[in-house]
């Protein structure tokens, strides 16, 4: 009697064994040989799952679809003066879905920088460069200079009129440093000085040099990320979340997959991106065709070339610019050595918050800025009411978040709750989404009436200067009451405000 | 690894969801390879069809991965896959 049912209990076994899927199958078979679930990584904590934690892994996503496309594309590419431009344009024309592989190329390499800047912007925020990070944040500042190599290189590439315009007016930029190093640099970018010695140096450091150097770094930044772990939140004291938010879960399956899907829908965004707008070849480079055109940089290095285009830099203040502007890395890379405190909260570090939110501001207005007069001088007075204005919009939206948001915490008063209610962490992205909205607003129609007042008097008053100067008005007094009416709302809980209203006013009813 | 058995089985058992998933990238990984002729409208496709495929592959990830589905996110997979879908499907390209 036991051993039938013995026999029937193994029976039902290899039966239930028979019915595992065969996707159950095959993860277990890898498992088995790989032995990816025994925590050969270190685990990492539920709440690294949100798609702010990994911006560096989706760059690193980007760098491999770059490897691919870029593998695919060098294999009809001649990097030679004579036959650049028509080796891509060769690419465009002839080649399956060679017009489709350029824009994936070039849009993903913009997205791959894109990434890299809000990492770091996110990294500086959260307090990653803390101890024990600070090697990681050198580390990952060196891979973000790589980055922007990858994007000065590789858009001399297609001997384009604009690429070789800008690559020009930045190798111009160089020799304006002490010559000891402007000699070193020149050498290292365009070798000999001649067009041939340049595109085969660009095509060198674009293929070689920089994916090698990436590809360290990369390894570097891996071990580091190892040996500490994911960074704390800075949201929320750890101490105040709850369990299931601090639990670790194995990098495989779950981080793993998790990765997995946000590469998926990263991918088939910059599939649809590069379907929706696909690229078009500008003219090919000639010297009769460049005294024609405007010579700008791409986006990214706008907000440095817009630095530059103010009128007191041109001429001899150039090498003060470039000080300058190379000040604002050094600052970046030396700032775990600066920002010393081992205080990680967002909410009692409003100095450094208040900086890099008005770093992040100058970036993304001078960009934009850039981008509205190319070739422009920009006046002395312009730039600083500009760059000046946007520093205090920002300055005094920050003094006030803090006051509004993060009150009492300075008088000892108990910490804020944390954020563990979806509707409440709801409500700070949407309240956080509007800020930097109507921040951007502000900025960008402060500027756009500074730019308007300019025009009005110093060409004179204009039915079209008029227009543009009502319309800044208009975006400018949209982000005041926008400003203004997400500020009661925010005050509504605490109630202070409406008090004040009501002391003031009389009739008021609640 | 007896657990993550379980899990597969128990996140395999939740409906035919993941099958549908993974005969719609089926569908158009064989889609992809009809395709011709280099222009414009190929290039389209091409690009159209990779990403229902990538985005399939994510829920089926998804649903892999998690204990308890979130139908919000499902649905705005599903979303998203119709409205990749319906330009090719009506031809504005």
């Amino acid at each position: 009697m036991t051993e039938t049912v013995t026999e029937n209990v193994s029976k039902a076994r290899t039966q239930q064994a028979e019915k595992r899927s065969r996707l159950t199958r095959l993860v277990t078979w890898f498992d088995e040989r790989l032995g990816l679930s025994h925590e050969m990584l270190r685990p990492a904590p539920q709440y690294s799952i949100n798609p702010f934690y990994w911006l560096g892994a989706l760059a690193v996503v980007a760098f491999v679809i770059q490897g691919i496309t870029g593998i695919m594309l060098a294999l009809y590419y001649v990097p030679s003066p004579t036959q650049a431009y028509s080796s891509t344009l060769y690419v465009f024309q002839n080649v399956s879905y060679g017009s489709f592989l350029q824009t994936v190329h070039l849009y993903t390499a913009y997205a791959m920088i894109m990434l890299t800047f809000m990492h770091l912007m996110r990294g500086y925020f959260v307090s990653v460069h803390k101890k024990p990070r600070e090697l990681m944040w050198l580390v990952g500042m060196a891979m973000g200079f790589v980055t922007l190599g990858f994007g000065f290189t590789g858009y001399l590439l297609p001997w384009t009129v604009v690429s070789k315009s800008a690559t020009d007016v930045g190798v111009g930029m160089i020799n304006a440093l002490p010559p000891s190093v402007s000699s070193f640099l020149v050498f290292l970018i365009v070798g000999s000085g001649s067009d041939a010695a340049e595109v085969l140096r660009f095509y060198d450091l674009h293929i070689l040099v920089l994916p090698a150097a990436l590809l360290i770094l990369l390894v570097l930044k891996m071990y580091l990320l190892e040996t500490h772990g994911v960074a704390e939140p800075a949201m929320t004291e750890l101490s105040s979340m709850p369990m299931e938010k601090k639990r670790l879960i194995p990098i495989f399956p779950d981080v793993s997959f998790y990765l997995m899907e946000l590469a998926a829908l990263f991918g088939a965004a910059m599939l649809v991106i590069a379907a929706m707008f696909p690229l078009t070849l500008p003219p090919q480079y000639t010297p009769m065709a460049a005294a024609e055109t405007i010579a700008q940089p791409d986006w990214y290095f706008l907000w440095i070339y817009q630095i530059l285009k103010i009128q007191i830099f041109e001429g001899p203040g150039l090498p003060v610019a470039l000080v300058l502007s190379s000040l604002i890395f050094v600052a970046l890379i030396v700032l775990p050595f600066i920002d010393r405190s081992q205080t990680i909260q967002i909410r009692r570090r409003q100095k450094y918050v208040t900086i890099g939110a008005i770093f992040a501001a100058e970036v993304g207005v001078l960009s934009i800025w850039g981008l509205l007069t190319p070739g422009m001088v920009i006046s002395t007075e312009q730039a600083v009411l500009v760059l000046g204005g946007t520093a205090l919009l920002i300055a005094v939206a920050s003094a006030v978040m803090y006051r509004v948001l993060f009150r009492g915490l300075s008088k000892g008063a108990p910490p804020a709750p944390s954020l563990t209610s979806p509707s409440l962490r709801s409500a700070m992205l949407w309240t956080s989404a509007s800020f930097v909205f109507l921040l951007g607003l502000g900025a960008l129609a402060i500027g756009s009436c500074f730019d308007s007042v300019a025009g009005l008097v110093s060409g004179g008053v204009t039915s079209g200067g008029l227009e543009s100067l009502a319309l800044s008005l208009f975006g400018l007094s949209i982000a005041v009451v926008g400003t203004i009416y997400l500020l009661y709302r925010l005050d509504l809980g605490g109630g202070s405000i409406k008090r004040r209203v009501k002391a003031l006013e009389v009739g008021w009813k609640n | 690894m007896s657990g993550q058995g379980e899990r597969v089985q128990r996140t395999l058992g939740r409906g035919s969801i993941v099958p549908l998933f993974v005969i719609l990238q089926a569908l158009v990984v064989f889609s992809i390879w009809s395709l011709g002729a280099i222009n414009e409208t190929t290039d389209r496709l091409y690009a159209l069809y990779l990403s229902v495929d990538l985005v399939s592959f994510a829920a089926v990830s998804y649903l892999y991965r998690v204990d308890y589905v979130n139908r919000g996110l499902l649905a705005a997979a599903v979303v998203m896959i119709l409205i990749l879908i319906l330009p090719i499907m009506f031809g504005i390209l």
